[in-house]
């Protein structure tokens, strides 16, 4: 009896920890996965006679991932997502032998051969299974969450969370219970169809999640364009006042200018022509320089976002008085990058260069200064600002919470490099040298990516 | 520094420009004076230096009154003369540092409308005249630093190896390369960016990183480890561990 039952823990616990590592979005590594092994052959082994060990187990192992991985929440929900995937699988196989062969799990458990027979099946079938769950992790959430989604994906940690204590329950109160015929149809219609709805649920919310962040960048992209509009009329204005002043100004020259040298007073005039020059016009030419045309080169770049992005943090930047620059020569007009991916990308890049001007405005003159360089194939981005080198870590800079900001969480550069997966034509370059932070990014023009 | 080319469309500047030339001219060089060649339309110039020229200098204006800006001339100058030495004389307007030094590695850019325009000038001529005495001993001795091309698409950086302190892998197929003052982060793989590097300068010490041998700062045989020049500690591999040594010691025995 003891084999049996040491067979039994065996079995379950190869299967929980080949399911629990299966199903994650990252590989863990072997010592890990006999931990996993390891703990759950104990607690089925030893405790099986109480009833809550079920629930320890889960626990254990989840505890194990969250070691084990570096993305802990989507690692979880995944492994759970495994576990629920295995047992409703599990049920569902008891009940087809039930229905095709008539056969109840008394039977199955009375002959070492059907009972191994039935283990190397399920097995497979959970193998199988939490491998295509884990393919699919891999594919979409490699790199951890999208931060928009995240308390969408708190909520269906829950939902997962609930589904396996309900399940660790059934199991506990099934295997107390001897586990009816009746019972285990049941269990199985209910759970496959329970699974069924919970993911058709989160299909959709996860969908309409989407829907509702493009439409919130629509907003904001929208919100961006009128504050550029905005600061055009500004321009516009002062541009008008300085035409008013100008033409005034050569009216006042003209008479001056076109004095007769016979008349008595021409000495006069010449004088206060001079002192007039000297008074009025040369200033004007500080007046000139100040006159906004620095985002003049705004009008080289036809997407509509970037355009936005790139008045209003220049805007803010220099509201802040820094020196603000903005370099666009040649018009720019096919992105090799989805618009929203690089928007976001250098809206990332740009906080962070006005936040490190700011922070070092004390001991550095603080600057950021934009240029779009377009070459013959490639296209080529840099924001540079003023830093203090000593500050910057270049070697953890866009690891998950790496700051050099108090308040913050340090997300921003590693949801850039997440973004940057995508485009492997796509090369970044980042130096910090003398104090000046530069990012520079590449991008090749004539293949689209 | 065979000729001073100057491009400009406006004669009157022109002619300041050539007065600002010839006084450095007579002042700072010896022997070998430059011609001075001035041009307002840029395609005079560009047929010009199609005459085998090299460590040409030029003092480009941007607005150029012409069907190419100065920036685009400066783009095809830089293919006739790769090594020549390319200054903008700007308005305040178009005065893109950036974009200069990035587009056609220019060696300076001066605003028309500053104070002390004709020092500003001088001073460029004479960075001009230094690095070109510079690269002309360099070349002399045939000494250029070992180097190699990364190219990722379009895209080609020059690295010198001994900028180089590590290499490694952030995530899967995305590589960083790290020198001192930065690094480039790229799509690719380790395998074939070790094959493009020396083997007596570049070690792999784990599967996720390389290493400059010259820019490790201790080695930790007991844990595992190598700390590097910047501070940054690296995994080593226990299977690697023995060949670096080696590798090491056979580098203090040939110094």
């Amino acid at each position: 009896m003891t084999i049996s039952i040491f067979i039994d823990a065996c079995v379950s616990a190869a299967l929980f920890a080949i399911i629990f590592s299966n199903s994650l979005s990252e590989t863990i590594k072997f010592r890990y996965q006999f931990l996993m092994f390891l703990v759950t052959l104990f607690c089925n082994f030893f405790l099986i006679q109480y009833s809550w060990v079920g629930y320890l187990t889960i626990f254990l192992l989840e505890i194990i991932i969250v070691i084990a991985t570096k993305n802990h929440l989507i690692n979880v929900l995944a492994s759970l997502g495994g576990y629920i995937l295995s047992i409703t699988s599990n049920y569902l196989l008891l009940f087809l032998i039930q229905l095709l062969l008539s056969m109840s799990i008394v039977d199955l458990y009375s002959k070492l051969t059907y009972q191994i027979l039935f283990y190397i099946v399920y097995l497979a079938i959970a193998y199988a299974l939490t491998y295509l769950l884990g393919r699919f992790m891999k594919k979409h959430f490699a790199t951890g969450i999208d931060m928009n989604h995240r308390s969408t994906f708190r909520l269906i940690f829950l939902e997962l969370l609930l589904f396996s204590i309900i399940l660790v329950f059934n199991i506990t109160y099934g295997r107390q219970i001897g586990y009816p015929a009746r019972f285990i149809a049941f269990n199985s219609v209910l759970f496959f169809v329970y699974f069924l709805i919970s993911t058709a649920l989160l299909i959709n919310i996860l969908r309409s999640n989407h829907k509702l962040i493009l439409a919130e960048q629509k907003e904001q992209q929208y919100a961006q364009l009128r504050d550029y509009m905005h600061t055009l009329e500004q321009t516009s204005l002062k541009l008008r006042k300085f035409k008013h002043d100008y033409l005034n100004t050569f009216l006042t020259l003209d008479s001056l200018i076109h004095t007769n040298p016979d008349d008595k007073d021409f000495q006069q005039k010449h004088q206060y022509l001079i002192s007039y020059f000297d008074q009025n016009i040369k200033p004007e030419r500080a007046r000139i320089q100040a006159v906004d045309t620095q985002f003049v080169g705004l009008a080289n770049l036809s997407d509509p976002g970037l355009k936005s992005l790139f008045s209003v943090k220049l805007g803010l930047a220099s509201m802040e008085h820094m020196n603000v620059r903005l370099e666009i020569a040649d018009p720019v007009s096919s992105l090799p990058m989805n618009s929203i991916d690089i928007a976001r990308i250098l809206g990332i890049f740009m906080d962070n260069a006005i936040e490190a001007a700011e922070a070092s405005k004390d001991t550095i003159p603080p600057f950021v200064h934009v240029a779009f360089i377009q070459m013959e194939d490639s296209l080529h981005i840099v924001i540079e600002n003023s830093c203090c080198s000593d500050a910057v870590s270049l070697d953890k800079l866009s690891d998950y919470g790496y700051t050099t900001k108090k308040e913050h969480q340090g997300y921003g550069l590693h949801e850039a490099s997440r973004i940057l997966d995508q485009y492997p034509h796509v090369t970044l370059q980042t130096t910090c040298l003398d104090d000046v932070f530069t990012q520079t990014l590449y991008m090749d023009t004539k293949e689209k990516n | 520094m065979e000729t001073i080319y100057i491009c400009e469309d406006d004669p009157q500047q022109i002619a300041c420009l050539e007065q600002t030339v010839q006084d450095y001219i007579a002042f700072h060089c010896e022997n070998n004076l430059p011609k001075i060649a001035s041009f307002t339309d840029p395609y005079k110039l560009l047929a010009h230096i199609q005459k085998k020229n090299k460590f040409s200098v030029y003092l480009l204006d941007i607005a150029l009154n012409s069907q190419i800006n100065g920036i685009q001339l400066a783009d095809r100058i830089r293919k006739l003369d790769p090594l020549g030495f390319i200054i903008f004389i700007t308005c305040h307007d178009e005065y893109m540092p950036l974009t200069f030094r990035h587009r056609v590695g220019a060696l300076d850019y001066i605003a028309k409308d500053s104070d002390d325009f004709k020092s500003r000038v001088m001073q460029a001529l004479q960075m001009a005249y230094d690095r070109f005495r510079t690269s002309m001993l360099s070349q002399e001795e045939n000494n250029y630093p070992a180097s190699f091309c990364l190219q990722n698409g379009a895209t080609l950086h020059h690295i010198y190896y001994r900028d180089i302190l590590y290499i490694k892998t952030v995530k899967e197929h995305r590589i960083r390369i790290f020198t001192c003052s930065g690094y480039i982060e790229y799509y690719g793989s380790l395998k074939d960016l070790q094959r493009q590097l020396p083997s007596d300068q570049f070690f792999q010490c784990h599967r996720s990183a390389i290493i400059n041998i010259y820019a490790i700062e201790t080695v930790n045989t007991a844990k595992n480890f190598v700390v590097m020049k910047n501070d940054i500690t690296l995994p080593l591999s226990k299977y690697k561990k023995d060949t670096l040594i080696q590798l090491l010691t056979r580098h203090n025995a040939s110094q």
